[in-house]
């Protein structure tokens, strides 16, 4: 087969030298912050067939996400954000010319100027970027809280009863000690900072209120994912456990963790190293043996390219964004129930939709 | 990235290489650079984990054919088949080198993207069965039923160049 390699050795001598290397780090580094940013917002293909999908009709547990619309119209034209009280917010989303619109439960789409980093869970809070810098803005009152530079702060994790606020900021270079803010709402003011391990190889999973900070770290060993609790007001170490991700399954990365409102579900979103495809795994961090608990979504058959997409953590489920096309803009909103692995669609979009951020999103 | 001067001199030692396999699988310069692009971005994105546990060149080589077969999944339905065959160069024309590169261009874009998979690593990457199937995530027998229907597609696309087109004997290594 000498002539045959040949020929292929003389076709590949026409490959130019693709030299794509700072693209590819760019890339990776902007996937790197985006994982940050939404420890959950995780694109999710999944083998088929293994989640049902529903036809659209407001599902039976909807309760949890009752704050949701059942239609979501691109606004042609949107009100200046006021800077006195509003309401609560619903949702933000991103056009297509990449203008951000705050949507808040009046019904009104408000112009949310240079973006939307995060929502609370209650809809009162809202960490949007002005001037570059990321603020946190009340909407039930006129509090305005600077939180850092855009380029460097994170909205790590809201805590479930409202109260608390966990906020990375400062280093980003790899491997370098970071510390977490933690604020308390009310008063806007920083009660704590705790250091919570090193850039890049630690995450916030979550903020349980005042009694916990969870902590998710990711290191040598590619099996193992590292949970720490953290006094998220003195720093002090309550305790350990590890997760092992990969038992039975193909090989998976640790790509991002978030602990769900119920106060002791871990769901994480993992990479495969030689698929695509994620898986979404939970853990009950209130039983002895963490045992991964695997969540597939089913890939859209209907385009041609499609996925679906995580955004937030509700009560026994996450909220999914279904995407479609060349640019992947949203089709619908819609929610994955653990409990039977369904996924139902609450909300469906009509318009040009490129990016949504919901209550809870970080 | 802890290391990404060490991510920066292991492409570099293989652009050449990754290009020229990515040129051989897509067909075309536009799509070769796409795929070199998406699967640096996979490779950057875990290299820290994958220069560590070692064989880097065996991932890199599992990421851009899984690359490779995915992104032609996604877009398998947006190629159109051709209602005609392209006409065929000449008899004349038949012995010259470049004719016979097009050929073989022609005949890869023509089969499927496992295909196509399996007759690079066979024969330009030059691997044995065994590590094909392992690097495709297929068992050894499908590795040699593709590898034989590629070959006759091959040979009934070109023609041309079927005495340089036959079934591979594998050598113990």
């Amino acid at each position: 087969m000498t002539g045959m390699r040949d020929l292929l050795v003389d076709v590949a001598a026409e490959a130019r030298p693709y030299d794509v290397t700072d693209q590819a780090l760019r890339t990776a580094r902007r996937q790197r912050r985006i994982a940050w940013l939404a420890p959950v917002a995780a694109v999710v293909l999944a083998t088929a067939g293994v989640a049902a999908v529903l036809p659209h009709s407001r599902p039976a547990n909807s309760t949890v996400v009752s704050w949701l619309p059942e239609k979501l119209d691109v606004a042609e034209s949107t009100s200046a954000l006021p800077d006195s009280r509003l309401g609560l917010a619903v949702l933000a989303y991103t056009r297509a010319d990449g203008s951000t619109v705050l949507v808040a439960d009046d019904g009104g789409h408000y112009d949310a100027g240079e973006g939307v980093r995060a929502i609370s869970p209650d809809g009162r809070w809202v960490a949007l970027v002005r001037d570059g810098r990321v603020v946190l803005r009340d909407l039930g009152g006129d509090r305005v809280v600077d939180l850092g530079s855009d380029d460097d702060t994170n909205v790590a994790a809201w805590s479930s009863d409202g109260r608390w606020l966990a906020v990375r900021s400062g280093v980003t270079n790899h491997g370098a000690p970071q510390s977490v803010m933690v604020i308390e709402l009310a008063t806007g003011r920083q009660a704590a900072k705790v250091a919570a391990g090193d850039y890049g190889t630690t995450v916030v999973c979550g903020l349980r209120d005042s009694a916990f900070l969870l902590l998710c770290s990711d290191f040598d060993n590619i099996d193992e994912v590292s949970l720490s609790r953290v006094n998220p007001l003195t720093g002090d170490d309550l305790g350990r456990q590890t997760v092992d991700l990969n038992k039975g399954v193909t090989k998976s990365f640790f790509v991002g963790g978030e602990l769900m409102p119920d106060g002791h579900t871990l769901a994480f979103r993992t990479e495969g190293l030689e698929h695509a495809a994620g898986d979404l795994l939970t853990f009950d961090l209130s039983r002895p043996n963490l045992r991964p608990r695997h969540h597939n979504l089913p890939v859209p058959t209907r385009d041609e390219r499609a996925l679906r997409q995580v955004q937030s953590s509700v009560d026994g489920g996450v909220i999914v964004t279904r995407r479609y096309g060349q640019d992947l803009r949203i089709a619908a909103v819609e929610l994955l129930d653990f409990a039977g692995d369904r996924v139902e669609t609450i909300t469906t979009v009509r318009g040009d939709i490129r990016d949504i951020v919901v209550r809870g999103q970080v | 990235m802890r290391d990404e001067a060490g991510f920066r001199d292991f492409v570099t030692a293989r652009l050449a290489k990754l290009s020229g396999v990515a040129y051989l699988l897509a067909g075309d310069h536009h799509a070769a650079q796409d795929l070199v692009q998406a699967t640096l971005v996979k490779i950057a994105r875990h290299w820290d984990r994958v220069s560590r546990v070692g064989e880097p060149e065996a991932y890199v080589r599992k990421a851009l054919y899984h690359e490779f077969i995915s992104s032609r999944r996604l877009s398998r339905r947006r190629e159109l088949p051709t209602a005609q065959q392209p006409d065929r160069p000449s008899a004349r024309d038949e012995a010259d080198d470049a004719v016979r590169r097009l050929l073989m261009r022609q005949a890869l874009a023509k089969l499927t993207a496992k295909q196509r998979a399996v007759i690079v690593l066979r024969f330009y990457d030059d691997l044995p069965e065994a590590e094909i199937a392992e690097t495709l995530g297929c068992s050894l027998g499908t590795v040699k039923s593709q590898t034989h229907h590629a070959l006759r597609r091959l040979r009934e696309l070109a023609p041309e160049l079927a005495d340089l087109i036959q079934e591979p004997q594998e050598v113990p290594r």
